[in-house]
């Protein structure tokens, strides 16, 4: 097995147990139990409405703005509920930040739209230490390069790609542990995709990476472990070599193969 | 489905048929809609634009101090007491010398003929201007009066000979001299700055009546509207939309502001009258009322488009904003309202021209009555009695002198003006703030 | 479940016809080691011709699978047991080349044993051998299209009689050439003809441990049987 990819020594940065959403009446997530382990990319794969954005969401308590979504079980974050009635979830986002399925900047500046979170979570003391964390967060990214000359046109002028590289730059600039995307690449084009791609490769240093999508190919790209989720739910989690040469469970078998399952 | 692609089949030919039958109804529609504009601009134009142009007596007049200040002190309390009936005759006898002067025959016509064609209000003005100063007393000034109605009308084509015979106001006589002082350069049509500036006159005086109480009650009113409907609208939009629970309570809440929208604006004039007027106290036809009569029935108008505007942010930018960390609060200041800004104050600027526009609930809280006095400033002044542009309107047109008709058109020009200021506002409103994006 | 048609139709007919060419391949490869050992037998020099020409036919087929499980790759990703089975194709099909291979040569030898004398019980030998083998090469794509197991288990298994079976006549030919110097070369010829049928049952034995990659997604662990070594250096290669 190649080095690079054996995760299995990583610690677990977020551990849900026996985890169930309901939307109303509708159980949306039925008994799931993950260890999203630290540093390591992790994909959701499924079929659509299987529940993995709904987990995904969960994770960061997005769900909260849905009135009717109830989240039962247990979700600890370094071992801290993240559902403890304690918890602020404005705090908990700033520690698990989200980058959405398309391109969402804020119609600021690009500076502005990375300048955003340290600003509203006085993370920079001082104008030069924003400018400092825009740098950085840009370089990050990946985008530094192609922008640096025009920080203060608008981020939706910017192509899609670098769109979605931008909101990554933004969520990452609140310094936060762990990255939820939720289809981070269905809006791009293959090159855009690649670019994106390599990023998520590169904050696997220093982030506990989550990201849901629809292309299995992406998932056995960028991903070191994989979790498949059919019909709320969590039916198979493990090495994505595993997953995409050898699942154990035939459900699994029959999606990832192009099977009606 | 065979068949040539470059010849058109039945069903094809009945389809473009109905297709450019349906083009034609609209296009007959939309000429029909611009002829009737078209109409109204004219007919508006036609008859309003006159009442900015007014028939102007100009003659020097000798403030003789033996009149008006017998006792020669310059003391104001004597020289109130001098009353326009004095200054009338002054007048009378000041145009009766030019005439002499400059030759021109008046006929059979008395001196007292010949200063009935001299607007009442005319002497009313040189003795403003003579409290004004007193100086004056004992100097020639060349004074610039108003031609009375009829005489103002002849020249705007509204009297003729023929009607001059049988009006018992005027006479052919009157208006030939009248031709002869215009030869002479002394009547002239001019244009006339007192229909903007000056108050509401009397209704035999079509020719001194201005707009002045009426275009400073509107703006008042615009300012109470602006100023509560604005914020309260924008708070109550923020909080349904944004922050409050979906229940069956918001959902009550809801229904009945769109009932409220709908809800014909005489009624909110009842509803004023019998709570800000009756029970609460206030002063009738003053501006501070008709505002809050205005702001209530404007705020369902503002709280609709706002929640639209607001509704129209894409959700993404909401999640965004959540995703990295930002309260609700902070989601909606800093990114949701600003986005939905242009929308906002288009709904508003159009909440407000509907309420400049508005009689109805205004008639109702006394706003009809005659104001003669300028309202003072505000905050004060806001409690003054004040009449509103619409309502003047409304009034000029029950008025019996054929020379309101005129005045009623220019001043729906006038509102017209204002409206299409306002309209332009929000158009160029909208535009910044859209550029800024 | 995973026996389900796929979603798109148009890849299961790529995965059948490229499976369908490894079938066609094993049938020609059986074919010609039969021909090959029969040519040996009856001296007839027109037959092993035409199994020394079929070889280009066989060589074709590997040619046009591993084209196929190419495209196959390319065009439509295929993911857990698809991937397996096109990775068993190209290996079976490269596996079934060398059969054929070794058959041509098999052919070959055998013109050239007819010009010698000829030694006893050799060919009668070498032809149960080949007869052996077949039914193990046959036994391993029948398991292969099962995806059969327990049946590729077997295939496994019986390759020791293969084994044992050279072993026998190494040791026949070893004595043939300490008894008469003269039959060195044709014994040097009949021992490679057993050492290349042999190879084949090594060969069905590695499609055999394909099948049960494929159909457990685990090669097979522990080491196959093997008959002891006939003397130091023929060990495995």
């Amino acid at each position: 097995m190649d080095l690079e990819r054996d995760v299995t020594t990583h610690t677990a940065k977020i551990e849900a147990r026996n985890v169930q959403v309901y939307y109303g009446d509708n159980h949306a997530l039925k008994d799931v139990d993950v260890d999203i382990l630290d540093k390591t990319v992790t994909a959701f794969i499924g079929p659509s409405g299987c529940g993995k954005s709904t987990f995904l969401r969960c994770l960061n308590r997005m769900n909260d703005t849905i009135p009717s979504a109830r989240v039962e079980g247990s979700i600890r974050l370094d071992g801290e509920d993240i559902y403890d009635p304690r918890v602020d979830p404005v705090q908990l986002r700033a520690k698990v930040g989200m980058v959405f399925q398309k391109p969402n900047p804020f119609p600021k500046s690009i500076y502005d739209n990375v300048a955003y979170g340290p600003k509203i979570h006085g993370l920079a003391r001082n104008r030069a230490e924003l400018d400092e964390v825009v740098e950085t967060c840009l370089k990050k990214a990946a985008l530094w390069g192609e922008v640096k000359d025009r920080l203060q046109s608008p981020g939706t002028g910017l192509s899609g790609g670098q769109q979605q590289r931008l909101c990554i730059a933004r969520a990452i600039a609140t310094s936060p542990e762990v990255l939820l995307m939720d289809e981070p690449c269905s809006a791009l084009d293959p090159i855009a995709t690649a670019q994106v791609e390599e990023l998520i490769d590169e904050l696997r240093e220093q982030f506990s990476v989550v990201i849901v999508t629809h292309s299995m190919q992406q998932a056995a790209r960028v991903s070191q472990r994989t979790a498949f989720f059919h019909l709320g739910h969590l039916v198979e989690y493990g090495e994505t070599a595993q997953i995409f040469t050898n699942p154990k469970d035939p459900r699994t078998e029959s999606y990832i193969t192009g099977r009606i399952g | 489905m065979s068949g040539s692609l470059l010849t058109q089949d039945k069903r094809t030919r009945a389809r473009n048929a109905a297709e450019a039958r349906f083009r034609s109804y609209g296009i007959v529609a939309i000429i029909l809609a611009l002829l009737a504009l078209v109409w109204l601009l004219i007919s508006i134009l036609g008859n309003g634009l006159p009442a900015f142009r007014q028939t102007m007596l100009t003659f020097p007049v000798t403030l003789d101090a033996a009149v008006l200040d017998k006792a020669d002190t310059r003391d104001p309390q004597a020289l109130a007491k001098v009353t326009t009936i004095t200054y009338g005759k002054l007048l009378s006898r000041a145009l009766s010398a030019e005439l002499a002067a400059r030759g021109i025959d008046a006929g059979t016509l008395t001196d007292k003929d010949i200063g009935s064609l001299i607007s009442e209000e005319s002497a009313a003005q040189l003795r403003d201007k003579v409290l004004g100063d007193p100086g004056l007393i004992g100097s020639t000034i060349t004074f610039q009066a108003l031609a009375t109605g009829r005489i103002d009308g002849y020249y705007k084509g509204r009297v003729t000979m023929e009607t001059a015979a049988k009006d018992k106001n005027t006479s052919p006589e009157k208006l030939a001299l009248a031709d002869k002082m215009k030869d002479a350069g002394i009547l002239a049509m001019r244009f006339n700055p007192g229909f903007i500036l000056l108050p509401d006159a009397s209704d035999k005086r079509p020719e001194a009546a201005g707009l002045g109480v009426a275009i400073l009650g509107s703006a008042y009113m615009m300012i109470v509207v602006l100023l509560l409907s604005l914020p309260i609208g924008v708070a109550a939009s923020l909080y349904l939309e944004e922050f409050a629970p979906r229940n069956r309570f918001t959902d009550l809440i809801e229904v009945n502001i769109a009932n409220l929208a709908a809800v014909p604006s005489i009624v909110y004039g009842i509803l004023g009258l019998s709570f800000f007027i009756n029970f609460a106290g206030l002063p009738r036809s003053a501006p501070v009322v008709g505002g809050l009569v205005l702001v209530l029935m404007t705020l369902p108008r503002i709280i609709i488009p706002t929640r639209a505007a607001l509704n129209a942010v894409p959700p993404s930018i909401r999640d965004a904003a959540l995703g990295v960390g930002a309260s609700r609060l902070q989601t909606v200041f800093h990114h949701v309202l600003p986005l939905a800004m242009p929308g906002i104050l288009t709904g508003t600027i159009i909440g407000l021209a509907q309420a400049l526009g508005e009689t109805a609930p205004l008639l109702l809280i006394g706003m009809v009555a005659f104001v003669k006095d300028f309202p003072s400033a505000p905050p004060e002044g806001l409690f003054d009695p004040a009449s509103a542009l619409p309502v003047q309107i409304y009034n000029w047109t029950t008025r019996g002198d054929p020379g309101f008709v005129e005045r009623a058109s220019g001043a729906i020009i006038v509102l017209l003006v204002f409206l299409i200021i306002m309209n332009a506002a929000a158009i160029a409103l909208r535009r910044r703030f859209e550029r800024r994006w | 479940m995973s026996n389900n048609q796929h979603i798109l139709r148009a890849f299961d007919r790529d995965l059948e016809s490229v499976q369908a060419l490894i079938m066609k391949m094993g049938g020609l490869v059986e074919t010609a080691l039969s021909d090959a050992a029969r040519a040996l037998e009856t001296q007839d020099d027109d037959l092993a011709e035409r199994v020394r020409l079929g070889d280009a036919a066989i060589d074709a087929i590997e040619e046009e699978v591993n084209t196929e499980c190419a495209r196959l790759i390319a065009l439509r990703a295929p993911m857990g047991s698809d991937l397996r089975t096109v990775l068993s194709v190209m290996k079976i099909a490269s596996n079934l080349e060398r059969c054929g291979d070794y058959a041509k040569n098999l052919a070959k030898r055998s013109k050239v044993l007819a010009t010698m004398t000829p030694i006893p019980g050799a060919a009668g030998s070498l032809r149960r051998m080949a007869k052996q083998v077949e039914l193990l090469l046959k036994d391993a794509l029948d398991a292969f299209i099962a995806r059969d197991a327990a049946l590729a288990e077997d295939v496994r298994q019986r390759d020791l009689e293969v084994d044992q079976m050279y072993n026998a006549l190494f040791r026949e030919f070893l004595t043939h050439m300490l008894e008469d110097a003269r039959n060195i070369t044709a014994c040097m010829h009949l021992h490679f003809i057993a050492k290349n049928i042999e190879r084949v049952g090594d060969h069905a034995t590695s499609i055999a441990e394909q099948v049960i990659y494929l159909s457990t997604g685990a090669m097979p662990g522990e080491a196959r049987p093997k008959a002891e070594v006939v003397t130091k250096g023929e060990a495995e290669e």
